[in-house]
């Protein structure tokens, strides 16, 4: 089961200095050709956790593998890509040059690294700035060329923190295509960001970290367990002759009746809620209704958003407190 | 599409382990190149170099830009040309040029190299890479110190050439400069580098590094001043000694010749008095002298010798002759001027200056004292002050890798 997975942590804790704990026993699991999405407020240790794996800080423990290596393994970062937040590409090079020198430090030989970057170079959409110096570049040019450069060494494994940061609504869709043709090439990408919704579109799981801990850590569907549910509007009234005798056809009486078909469900007006999210589990329902001549006016799958799951377990980590 | 990821482990990996360190050189390379400041101080040192053609020595004396001053000591009569153009060199060219200006230049040229590479967002993007903490700063500092010594070759490489076309004398030596000035900025750049991996701030290791440099300056100079006062110190009190076992031995021989005559000894013994009454006085001073002078050599030790490695190149490159003869014959020269005024004085009816025993005031430009140094200095050989240096050096450079490699960015 270990190789299948890119990123396999087991307990990896972080304290500076001995008194501020960044990270508190993290374990988490990213399997290979996946988009793993890590989200969490300030502070919550997100970008010390990518930057233990890149080896940019020192865990206090570490105990897990990063592509079947320990983590730490300086060799292994030969397969890696990182696109730092904030990166600061060195001033004086062009983007071509940077190109070729992160991609030189990262191994890649020489011929291979000139087509590489006139491939990306052109991926990325910075052919007509690929020879002016990163010093005049503007955010988003920054972002692009980074991105360039997490991918020089053709990694297994690619880290982005926070990629999109500062990037047009037209360059995020540029990185997120990017980020789709790398999932569809194998590579395991890593996710740090803020946009929720950037990570709900790509990710296949995510996990939540709170206080240096992972909260949540799951596939959407699985982290939306017990909070989505289909909702079905039917009919005001039943066709004639469905019901008994003594039964008006006013939504009130239809309402009773619904629920005792329908124990589990919730029922308001025409309106009703199954909690399930699974496909299969809501077939029965449909299945009744139709056979007692209910008409189904619309049925829709009503999942919790990223955004709504993760204000709730941040809600819940203030109730609680993240004392582990 | 399949993934390819470098196969790292493969024979090719130590041709890529040269790709990386070959890639860290360009890229210093054109961090060197964006400030102008390298260029500038390469053109200004052939520019001095230059200007360096333009002074000239001849059998009536040397020449300046064209102006001609006569003076026989200084003149190929006493000196060999080839001699004085390196004397120019060692005693100039480097200490000045490249050990003052071009340091200072190169030192804010490169002062920025650390602190830059640490900042946030740019030391993720290197230590993300599969090279070791240890080896990226190692590259990063010998990187530096390479352009460093381009910078000297460049003008060694000049005035080899000035030289040679000047007195024939194609001197290989001249390229010593090379590593010994390179050493010497090495010593400093150490510190700037420490510095710079604590403060993270290019001015703050710029301004430690300039203070630490005219610390050893002043640690230098107090050292040479009392090597030269303490050897003038133990030159005055032997000749001292002498002078009373003379007068001694020519009193006692008086005694056997002429024993009844207690006149013949009369002016002996008062001069023997007289010097053994001031002997305990220079003995003192010698002795003074003496601890101060431990106590600074005690101090130096285990700092670097700035002054002192540069100054290896007048020690290799230079016979001492040659010098010795041109200032015996500049002490002659002053001590003519100096005769001709008092005789001068005397005929104008001016009482003649009061004569002072030699012995009596310590004189830092007596011969014997100037040997005496110049015997202090080569005692101090190469090994001991390069090897001393180096320990310091290493020392700084192991905490400042230490700090380095434990850091988290």
């Amino acid at each position: 089961m270990a190789h299948e997975l890119s990123i396999d942590l087991r307990d990896v804790r972080k304290t500076y200095g001995g008194k501020v704990t960044a990270l508190r026993g993290i374990a988490m699991q990213v399997g290979r050709g996946e988009v793993f999405g890590l989200l969490g407020p300030n502070g919550a240790g997100k970008s010390t956790l990518v930057k233990i794996i890149m080896t940019v800080i020192r865990p206090s423990h570490a105990a897990g593998t990063v592509l079947g290596k320990p983590v730490g393994d300086k060799p292994t970062l030969a397969r890696v890509g990182y696109l730092p937040e904030h990166h600061r590409f060195p001033r004086y090079l062009s983007g071509r040059q940077a190109l070729d020198f992160f991609g030189a430090l990262s191994k890649v030989p020489r011929i291979r690294r000139r087509l590489k970057a006139d491939e990306l170079i052109e991926v990325v959409g910075m052919k007509d700035a690929a020879h002016r110096k990163v010093g005049t570049y503007s955010k988003g040019m920054m972002q692009r060329i980074g991105l360039a450069a997490a991918m020089m060494n053709d990694p297994e494994l690619i880290l982005l923190d926070e990629p999109t940061d500062g990037v047009d609504p037209v360059g995020r869709r540029d990185i997120r295509d990017v980020l789709l043709r790398l999932k569809a090439r194998g590579t395991t990408v890593f996710l740090n960001s803020h946009l929720l919704s950037e990570l709900e579109m790509v990710c296949d799981r995510v996990a939540i970290l709170l206080g240096g801990a992972v909260a949540r850590q799951g596939t959407l569907n699985e982290l939306a367990l017990g909070r989505g549910f289909y909702e079905l509007q039917v009919a005001a009234s039943p066709p004639s002759g469905t019901l008994t005798e003594g039964e008006s056809a006013n939504a009130v009486y239809m309402e009773s009746r619904l629920k005792q078909m329908f124990p589990h469900a919730t029922v308001a007006g025409d309106i009703i809620r199954v909690g399930t999210i699974d496909p299969l589990a809501i077939q029965p329902v449909v299945d009744r209704l139709r056979s007692d001549g209910i008409a189904i006016k619309r049925m829709q799958l009503i999942k919790p958003t990223l955004e709504e799951l993760f204000m709730e377990a941040v809600q819940e980590q203030a109730t609680n407190g993240v004392q582990k | 599409m399949t993934t390819q990821a470098i196969d790292y482990q493969s024979p090719a990996a130590n041709g890529t382990r040269i790709t990386q360190s070959w890639a860290l050189v360009v890229d210093s390379y054109r961090e060197l190149n964006s400030k102008k400041l390298f260029w500038i101080t390469l053109i200004l040192s052939l520019l001095v170099v230059i200007a360096f053609a333009f002074v000239t020595i001849n059998d009536r004396g040397i020449s300046i830009f064209g102006a001609d001053f006569e003076n026989y000591a200084w003149s190929t009569n006493v000196i060999p040309a080839a001699t004085f153009y390196k004397v120019i060199f060692t005693s100039i060219a480097i200490p000045w040029w490249l050990g003052v200006i071009a340091t200072v230049l190169a030192l804010i040229s490169v002062c920025s190299v650390f602190p830059d590479f640490i900042t946030g967002g740019s030391i993720d993007l290197y230590l993300s890479k599969p090279l070791s903490r240890l080896r990226l700063f190692a590259t990063k500092y010998l990187v530096s110190l390479m352009f460093v010594a381009l910078q000297v070759f460049v003008f060694a490489a000049a005035s080899f050439l000035l030289i040679g076309l000047k007195s024939g004398a194609w001197e290989l030596g001249i390229f010593l400069a090379v590593p010994l000035v390179t050493l010497f900025f090495s010593y400093l750049y150490c510190v700037c580098v420490l510095t710079g991996i604590i403060t993270r701030s290019a001015l703050a290791s710029l301004l430690v590094t300039m203070l630490f440099w005219l610390f050893l300056f002043a640690l230098n100079t107090t050292d040479a001043v009392l090597m030269t006062f303490k050897s003038a110190a133990d030159v005055r009190l032997e000749e001292h000694r002498g002078l009373i076992e003379r007068n001694q031995k020519i009193i006692d021989t008086n005694q056997k010749l002429s024993p009844g005559n207690p006149t013949a000894n009369a002016g002996w013994q008062l001069q023997l008095d007289g010097a053994r009454e001031t002997l305990p006085r220079f003995e003192k001073d010698a002795a003074q002298l003496q601890w101060w002078y431990s106590l600074f050599r005690y101090i130096k030790t285990p700092l670097p010798k700035t002054g002192e490695t540069v100054d290896l190149m007048t020690r290799w490159l230079v016979e001492p002759e040659p010098l010795m003869r041109m200032h015996e014959e500049s002490q002659k020269q002053q001590d003519q001027r100096r005769e001709a005024r008092r005789n001068r004085n005397t005929a104008d009816g001016a009482p003649p200056p009061t004569q002072r025993n030699r012995s009596d005031r310590l004189d830092p430009e007596d011969p014997d004292v100037m040997r005496r140094v110049q015997q202090e200095s080569e005692g101090r050989t190469a090994v001991k002050l390069i090897g001393t240096s180096l320990g310091f050096e290493l020392a700084v450079l192991g905490l400042a890798a230490f700090i380095f490699c434990r850091r988290d960015f």
